[in-house]
């Protein structure tokens, strides 16, 4: 599954990789890389970007 | 046949008497080149004059009952607008401007449509879903093929054509940064093999037949521009290592593209298509998290915020002048804006759609507007 793992300061968010998820991570000035985890990783929520 | 719409509107602008014959671009000429730009450039103008008289005052709504959560529109030849959601439903919305009604049309499988292009070549709006572009034939109003992403991804941002109406480009968005390029024709796409050289958001043709877009996330580069003629990839130079930065960017008559601020950006910046570079036009401006901007009929740049971040404004801005108003707005998270034959801008979210009326709009300009209805799929 792809991720966005998204970093701030000294948070780190692991999220699917859509582009709501995309739109709010620049919103908010997180810097993201795409990784691959597996299917079943729990994910932080969008609401987490927010 | 595809090509008798233009014969008729061009006939109905010489009975208007405005303007005169040879002003505007010959639009059945498939192939482009800076002569039909040009003309686009003095046609606009000679209509779209800041100071014609043209106001826009408060915004309307127009419907509250979109289908899905709508994201993307365009505007068609036919004076329709199609507006497509992100996700989660296979049906998209067709709002006619000439009778104020909606129709809806369910296509083969969902949307995810942050992009939509309409090309007057074809009469087809194209709209991205998942790892597909469906292609809706704007005649009758049928989906009559889908065209898979050659990029193999999901996600993925579609462009206008270049000076050759055959093609529209794309990219692969955040997760494949590379060009690739539609035939229109037999409705095949292949990739260009061409990096971007970093995430692309929203884009525009220029007057040159490149297509400019603005950088994303990934990207230290304020705008990403196709070079469709060679084919390569160039920058905008003059912005910066500035990432997460623009993402909305108009054509004015003035020959320049003005681009309002996202994501962490602040400023106003023209950009001269010449020699691909970028001088700021305004500095500081408060509103931060545009998403579209539209060329109004009064001439001024009509930008939207995208964000929760944003204003409930329309940040208006005169480039001649350089001043910079605002009308209030019901949302902050618009993505698309089109202005209609009739002046009015329009603009939606979710189940929304909105409008800003034009009044006062003199004769010539709303037969312009009535042919830049096509026009419009090149250089919005």
């Amino acid at each position: 599954m792809q991720v966005f793992k998204l970093i701030k300061e000294d948070k780190v968010l692991y999220v699917d990789a859509t582009p709501k998820a995309y739109y709010a991570a620049l919103n908010n000035g997180w810097a993201y890389e795409i990784n691959e985890v597996a299917d079943d990783t729990i994910l932080n929520t969008l609401e987490d970007i927010n | 046949m595809i090509f008798q719409n233009f014969g008729f509107n061009r006939q109905l602008i010489k009975a208007a008497g405005a303007p005169a014959a040879g002003i505007f671009p010959d639009q059945s000429t498939k192939v482009w080149t800076s002569t039909e730009t040009d003309q686009w450039l003095t046609a606009a103008s000679n209509v779209f004059t800041i100071g014609n008289g043209v106001t826009y005052s408060s915004y309307s709504t127009v419907s509250t009952a979109l289908t899905g959560n709508t994201i993307a529109g365009v505007l068609a030849r036919n004076g329709k607008i199609y507006i497509a959601g992100d996700s989660g439903t296979s049906t998209i919305n067709i709002w006619n401007t000439n009778n104020n009604t909606n129709s809806t049309l369910s296509l083969s499988g969902n949307t995810q449509a942050y992009s939509m292009v309409y090309n007057d070549y074809t009469k087809c709006v194209y709209i991205p879903g998942n790892g597909i572009i469906y292609v809706v034939d704007t005649l009758t109003d049928t989906q009559v093929t889908t065209i898979s992403n050659p990029l193999g991804n999901s996600y993925f941002q579609l462009y206008s054509s270049g000076y050759d109406a055959q093609y529209i480009y794309g990219t692969g968005w955040f997760q494949n940064n590379t060009w690739f390029r539609v035939d229109c024709s037999n409705n095949t796409a292949a990739s260009l093999s061409i990096g971007t050289g970093g995430d692309t958001l929203n884009g525009v043709m220029g007057r040159n037949g490149k297509i400019y877009v603005g950088g994303g996330g990934g990207s230290t580069n304020g705008y990403h521009v196709l070079n469709t003629s060679v084919p390569q990839n160039e920058y905008v130079s003059g912005m910066g290592n500035i990432s997460d930065s623009y993402r909305a960017a108009a054509n004015h008559y003035n020959g320049y593209l003005y681009t309002m601020p996202a994501y962490g950006a602040s400023k106003i910046y023209l950009m001269d298509t010449s020699n691909n570079s970028a001088t700021e036009a305004r500095g500081a401006v408060t509103d931060n998290r545009i998403g579209t901007t539209i060329l109004g009929a009064d001439g001024q740049i009509y930008g939207f915020g995208n964000s929760a971040n944003a204003s409930n404004n329309a940040n208006v801005y005169d480039p001649v002048n350089d001043v910079l108003n605002y009308i209030t707005v019901p949302q902050r998270d618009f993505n698309w804006s089109v202005i209609d034959a009739n002046g009015h801008i329009y603009f939606g979210q979710g189940g929304n759609l909105y409008k800003l009326t034009a009044s006062n709009v003199p004769s010539a300009t709303l037969t312009a507007l009535a042919e830049m209805n096509g026009i419009i799929a090149r250089m919005r």
